[in-house]
């Protein structure tokens, strides 16, 4: 077909504008926007310590998450509330398809730290080993492998395969060593103390008893290292009192705790007008509310001095038997809280104490399902055996989004 | 509390309504100014010979008049309208030989030609035949107005003339039952909330669904607002055009019709086209509007006396299942929290024009009261400009202008603690049980009048505006170019005053949030002729979009005494939110249309386009299209005596839905650690490879017209495929990033029916009767979604998107044996149906009695859908729903299965599941009824052209089995699913309308 000779008349026009048109469209379409933060942005020193604090918000996060679930999974507190995943938990099930928002926190808490590590390394290089940032940046991977470690069924690292979980614990003490040399070399005696008291933990966790008294004892009894919560912005509220004292989700009634008298162990009935003690959330349950995490703001312990006089009392009772020197420990951490020594005639009571010690030395600080789960393991013949898990889930299946999307599952 | 002075901390309603008479004032004082200043300085030039053209232009059978038909001198920009008997006159016209189209709306467009001598006036009566299906009349494209013969695809015109009886508030309620394939959802019984509307169902998982917006051929805002913190609903932008001022609104509905609208495009476009003043003729129009909403009924019908305490807050029946009483304190006088709300709609528009230069200016001023007792309404006021100025012979200006203001007062409603329809239907039971004042000591003593003394409210503005340039290079050549700028600010508050129960010492909650869109269009058109029988029209241009979000949320709580607070007022404040959000996209097009003989019209298109939230891997986005309409009824052997037109078309093309704007790119989130220290944490896995999703749609269908237009038929059949549908994909939480990521890997499948169908049994001069048959069926089907094996929209909804089922489908336990006295037995994870309704009936009739008196009605079935009753499910388990009091106060063990499931209280030996109340939400509502009566001429004054009353009723009634309290509410606005939490029901509403044209 002929060209029509309009067209001919119009070809140039046509062309600018069509070549206009096409220039228009490139340059139109490049927008930067403000706000969330182009990754390349953190390849910098300047980022270094907002990268740090990010570690800590998002170990925060799992902390919280841990500390709530798992006083359900441990006994801790009873469930009285209507949320779905802790009304299955309430019954000993943990399944994987209740347990993505603790799996997934947890998981963050970790990556985030591990993939801090390597970035800040990567930009101070040698300077690394002299970082106050790099020591902070390994007790945080250390403590969120600890959270993974002592409720995991299984360990998965960056979408990898499945592996025993006590991989977690020994990246944990790998991390921990680090920020110790770290700290040590730097003269900062209380990451120093919060890396001994981790590796403490880890080591215990590992059985390498002797390692982890070795570095408790190093720890000074008022020494204690928190995860930080604040007012300062939702993200940073611990979320304990929107659950057990606004709401009763979760109520005192009923476990081991309930009534108690020592001041580890706060709590308080939730009355009525009439003086009656009031039903929590779900209704039924009545409903004492826990006042150790009274506020948003409260911070909650992630290693404490009184910890590691456990840790070595534990050590006392398991590799030696010795009665008297593991109630000493106990004592000793017991008048530290103004509270009175306690005395056993035999090992089974000693025992008995040094159980109803670490649950109630660290109540609500999500540590007591690590506690019942390895006494549970060390079966109805030992000295050590408690039997709360029995017939009950024992660990944290790996929670379903992971299993639904990563490959290598 | 009630020891306060009320006046110290009430919302001060008051300075609003002075503020919005202010605003009315000045726009009233602009419209009635701005015709006489522009007369003034466009007076005409009176020195040559005068010469007059004059008659009659009237129906070719009936001889009726046809007022307002219009009549152009073609080659001039003179024309004038026919007044209300018919009559025109054309002045100041030099003699010589003149064409003079005239144009009605329904009738074939005539042409008259005309020999003018110096002699005298001329007499020129016209008489135009009505037009079948509309194959020449002029529908709004992509490229302009086009005669729909032209067009290969199906789309959906409303005009002024259709719609006006239906009273409707705003465009939204225009649209609802008139256009087959159109899903309009009302989601709430609120004035001023924004509804849903979906075209052709939901192509898009992760995606917006909403159609795209062009007002006089600018883009603007399509979406929603953000949801108000205390109501959990929306407004829409696109509700702030005044019904009076739109002349027509087009619908193109698929990605066969859209493509030259490119990426964005694949939900449909809504083109709206606001009224235009015409040359030589003056005319002004007034009306007044008023009227009250009524709701006769909350809740179910059945065994629901009190109407869930919200129609009956005094005297019998309020208990629980188990005979709690409460009283509630400060139950209205009425005894019932309903009442009806006032409305009240003035509009004042005029249109004119001189040589050269038209206008159209209005205003309006609106107030609207919800049905519960003193609390929600809706208020605003607007103006619009709309001018045109053909400074040249070839050039032409059109600046078109609004602007909108409006306040929407909010109750509570939806998952909220503070929801009025939860805590008033929950009883004794409710957050505000406990309450002091009541004059019975043994009842739980309730009052919920705190609600609605907490302040919550929309401050809206929108300002829209056009610049459309058009240049004509001789007769075949046209340039458009068209500048627009669509704004809107809104602030969104929610205040609990000092002293409110749950939190008593008071809190705020400050949403801000701007969006604009800035536009920039060509457009070339070129008219070619190829041979004899074959013309073509070339079309090219391109366009720049720049689309603006900024959203701030602040908070504030705590403050010191009961004053009305601000911000600033909280011991404690913060800044909850802050995004700006730009989203850039430009594109270009071409296309081709051959027409053979006026006969078939082949049009090939394509557009190539860019978007700021492709992937930096990704380039340009080509949709082609390929279109055929071929009206077979012009042949001469066609049986045009009882078969007028005939034409068939069909369609193939494509357009897109682009990601979100940060979908593209791996970033972390700004977030505070360490009491306030500034930290990092992982936000967006990112993809650069990311692209649009593509729908490819093919398209056919017939129009056809018989017995002079008596029956008139429009069928369309549709088949669209989404490929690279963007499907969010659960990120593995042991990479540390915790969002899903959207990914191209989907493919939809979404194809379905329409057909209208209107038929006029009787057309006489005394009596018209016209029936209208709307009915629309989709099936859409999610393909593939990759390695995801289901994607949960909402659990607590059961709404989810799995593969071969509907987008979004309902998915939970059926009861195998519901009428079974036994316990439920339950078949696990079913599929039920799909969320939104998927079939549709509308039925309409319009029945003239002489010149006086029309009646106008609207009916609309919408079946299909599914939705979780989720009031019931809370209140029955609370013991608290009176249509399962029966039930529960009787023997468990003489209940059916269903009765058992339903009715199950908590703690009782049937687990209550959400699954027991998955209902259908099959219903019919009359939209609306209308007696509209002219009247006669010689009651009105000489200078009065004319002048009608018109009753309505909208929303007269319902028919559904569904058990909650409306089957079209929504409490999930942000979402793809919908539920019923509480949400207030819609109401119905009662009009009287006086018009006035002079």
């Amino acid at each position: 077909m002929k060209t029509p000779r309009v067209l001919i008349k119009y070809r140039k026009r046509l062309f600018v504008t069509f070549t206009s048109l096409l220039l228009l469209v490139l340059m139109g379409c490049e927008v930067q926007n403000p706000g969330p933060i182009a990754e390349s942005s953190l390849n910098s020193t300047e980022a270094i310590p907002g990268l740090t604090v990010g570690m800590s918000s998002d170990l925060s996060l799992a902390v919280s998450q841990t500390t709530y679930w798992s006083s359900v999974w441990a006994d801790e507190l009873t469930h009285s509330g209507t949320y779905a995943a802790p009304t299955i938990f309430s019954t000993g099930v943990i399944q994987s398809e209740d347990v993505d928002p603790w799996w997934n926190d947890a998981q963050r808490a970790r990556w985030v730290a591990e993939s801090g590590i390597e970035r800040i390394e990567n930009l101070l290089g040698e300077e690394f080993n002299q970082s106050e940032y790099a020591a902070r940046a390994n007790l945080y991977a250390g403590y969120a492998n600890r959270i993974l470690g002592e409720h995991s069924c299984d360990a998965v690292i960056d979408g990898g395969s499945r592996e025993p979980y006590t991989l977690f614990f020994a990246r944990a003490e790998q991390q921990f060593s680090r920020a110790l040399g770290i700290a040590e070399r730097i003269g900062n005696g209380d990451l120093r103390n919060a890396a001994l008291a981790g590796r403490a933990s880890v080591k215990a966790a590992q059985n390498d008893w002797s390692g982890a008294v070795a570095d408790a004892e190093q720890v000074p009894v008022d020494y204690r290292f928190d995860a930080v919560f604040s007012l300062n912005s939702s993200r940073e509220n611990n979320g304990w009192p929107a659950n057990t004292i606004n709401r009763g989700e979760l109520s005192v009634w009923g476990t081991q705790w309930e009534g108690s008298e020592d001041t580890r162990v706060p709590q308080r009935p939730v009355l009525t007008a009439d003086g009656e003690i009031n039903t929590a959330a779900n209704g039924s349950t009545p409903w004492i509310t826990q006042l150790k995490h009274e506020t948003d703001a409260d911070n909650i312990a992630l290693s404490k001095g009184t910890e590691m006089l456990l840790v070595r009392a534990e050590n006392e009772l398991r590799s030696n038997e010795n009665v008297g020197e593991a109630i000493s420990l106990i004592n000793e951490g017991r008048v530290h809280h103004g509270l009175e020594p306690v005395t056993a005639a035999s090992i089974d009571e000693a025992w008995d104490h040094l159980h109803r010690e670490r649950g109630a030395d660290l109540w609500l600080e999500g540590r007591r399902f690590w506690d019942l789960r390895r006494w549970f393991a060390d079966g109805t013949g030992t000295p050590s055996y408690h039997n709360f898990l029995e017939g009950r889930d024992t660990c944290v299946p790996i929670g379903k989004q992971e299993l639904d999307n990563n490959p290598n599952l | 509390m009630n020891s306060m002075d009320p006046q110290v901390y009430m919302p001060d309603r008051t300075r609003d309504s002075a503020y919005s008479i202010l605003i009315l004032g000045l726009t009233f004082v602009l419209v009635l100014v701005t015709p006489v200043l522009l007369q003034a300085a466009y007076s005409p030039d009176v020195d040559f010979q005068q010469i007059t053209i004059s008659g009659t232009v009237t129906d070719i059978r009936t001889g009726e008049p046809l007022p307002g038909a219009n009549i152009l001198v073609e080659g001039t920009t003179i024309g004038t309208s026919a007044d209300l008997q018919g009559f025109y006159e054309i002045r100041d016209l030099e003699p010589g030989s003149y064409v003079l189209l005239f144009r009605y709306i329904g009738y074939v467009d005539t042409r008259r030609e005309i020999e003018i001598s110096e002699d005298g006036p001329v007499t020129l009566h016209v008489e135009l035949e009505r037009e079948a299906v509309g194959l020449d009349e002029l529908v709004v494209t992509a490229t302009g107005s086009v005669r729909s013969r032209e067009v290969g695809t199906s789309q959906a015109r409303l005009t002024a003339a259709e719609f006006a009886a239906a009273s409707a508030s705003n465009p939204q309620e225009i649209l609802s039952g008139r256009v087959a394939g159109a899903t309009v959802l009302a989601n709430s019984g609120q004035p001023g909330a924004g509804g849903t509307i979906r075209l052709r169902g939901n192509n898009s998982i992760s995606q917006s669904n909403n159609p795209i917006i062009y007002i006089d051929g600018i883009r603007v805002e399509g979406g929603d607002s953000p949801s108000h913190q205390a109501s959990r609903q929306t407004s829409s932008p696109l509700n702030d055009i005044n019904p009076n001022d739109i002349e027509s609104i087009d619908i193109v509905k698929g990605a066969a019709a859209t493509t030259l609208y490119g990426t964005e495009a694949s939900g449909g476009v809504i083109r709206i086209t606001t009224k235009q003043g015409s040359e030589g003729v003056t005319i002004w129009n007034a009306s007044v509007t008023s009227g009250f909403n009524n709701m006769p009924h909350f809740g179910p019908r059945k065994d629901n006396p009190t109407g869930l305490f919200m129609g009956r807050c005094r005297g019998d029946g309020l208990e629980s299942y188990d005979g709690v009483r409460f009283e509630e304190v400060n139950c209205p006088e009425s005894g019932s929290w309903l009442q009806n709300g006032l409305v009240q709609r003035y509009n004042l528009n005029v249109s004119s024009g001189i040589d050269g230069f038209t206008y159209y200016v209005s205003a309006n001023y609106k107030s609207e009261d919800g049905v519960i007792h003193d609390a929600g309404g809706d208020a605003g006021a607007g103006f619009r400009g709309n001018f045109r100025f053909t400074p040249l012979e070839n050039v032409s200006v059109s600046y078109n202008t609004s602007y909108n203001q409006a306040i929407t007062d909010w109750l509570p409603e939806g998952n909220n603690g503070d929801g009025f329809v939860l805590n008033v239907s929950r009883g004794p039971g409710g957050n505000f049980s406990g309450a002091d004042g009541c004059s019975d000591q043994n009842v739980a003593c309730v009052d919920n009048s705190e609600i609605i003394e907490s302040k919550n409210q929309s401050t809206r503005e929108h300002f829209i505006n056009s610049l459309v340039l058009e240049v004509n290079s001789g007769d075949r050549l046209t340039n458009r170019v068209t500048l627009g700028y669509d704004y809107n600010n809104y602030e969104l508050e929610s205040t609990q005053y000092f002293g409110y129960s749950r939190t008593p010492l008071g809190q705020q909650s400050l949403v801000n949030w701007n969006k604009s869109v800035l536009s920039f269009e060509y457009l070339g058109t070129l008219q070619l002729s190829i041979s004899q029988n074959v013309n073509s029209t070339l079309n090219w241009g391109g366009q720049l979009y720049q689309n603006d979000t900024s959203t701030q949320r602040l908070f504030s709580e705590d403050f010191s005494g009961p004053q009305e607070p601000t911000l600033t007022s909280g011991a404690r404040t913060s800044v909850t939110g802050d995004t700006k959000i730009r989203v850039a996209t430009g594109g270009f097009f071409g296309q081709a249309m051959f027409n053979y003989d006026d006969q078939l019209f082949i049009t090939l298109g394509a557009r190539v386009d860019g978007h700021s939230a492709f992937g930096d891997n990704y380039g340009l986005q080509f949709y082609p299209k390929v279109s055929a309409s071929y009206v077979l009824s012009d042949y001469d052997f066609w049986p045009v005596e009882w078969w007028n037109t005939f034409r068939v078309r069909a369609a193939v093309g494509e357009s897109g839905q682009a990601p979100g704007a940060f979908d593209a790119v791996r970033t972390w989130s700004p977030v505070a650690g360490e009491d306030g220290q500034p930290g990092f944490t992982p936000n967006q896995i990112g993809n650069p490879d990311l692209g649009p999703e593509r729908s490819r749609e093919f398209e056919t269908g017939f129009m056809a017209g018989f017995f002079q237009g008596r029956v008139n038929a429009d069928v369309t059949y549709y088949n669209q495929t989404t490929t690279d549908a963007l499907i969010p994909v659960p990120a593995v939480a042991s990479e540390g990033f915790l969002s899903s990521q959207v990914q191209n890997i989907g493919e939809l499948k979404n194809s379905g029916l329409e057909a209208e169908l209107e038929i006029t049994p009787v057309r006489s001069s005394d009596l018209d009767w016209s029936l209208r048959f709307g009915y629309s069926k989709e099936k859409s089907e999610a393909v593939d979604l990759g390695d995801v094996t289901s994607i949960t929209i909402e659990t607590f909804g059961n709404t989810y998107i799995r593969q071969g089922y509907p987008v979004p489908s309902i998915i939970g336990a059926v009861i195998t044996n519901p009428d079974e006295i036994a316990d439920p037995v339950y078949d696990e994870d079913q599929f039920i149906g799909p969320a939104y309704p998927d079939q549709s009936i509308s039925l309409g009739t319009t029945l003239r009695f002489r010149e006086n008196l029309i009646l106008d009605s609207l009916g609309e079935f919408k079946m299909g859908g599914y939705m979780v009753n989720g009031t019931a499910y809370q209140n029955t388990g609370r013991g608290i729903w009176p249509p399962c009091y029966a039930a529960q106060r009787g023997d468990i063990n003489s209940l059916t299965a269903m009765d058992r499931a339903q009715c199950a209280l908590t703690g009782g030996p049937i687990t209550r599941r959400y699954d027991h109340w998955i209902e259908s939400t099959d219903f019919f509502r009359l939209r609306h009824v209308t007696l509209t009566y002219i009247l006669p001429r010689n009651w009105i004054p000489e200078n009065v052209r004319s002048a009608s009353i018109a009753i309505t009723a909208r929303n007269l009634f319902t028919i559904t089995d569904y058990q909650g309290t409306d089957p079209e509410l929504d409490d999930f606005r942000n979402s793809l699913a919908r539920r019923d939490y509480y949400n207030m029901p819609t109401y119905r509403t009662f009009l009287a309308t006086l018009n006035f044209t002079f």
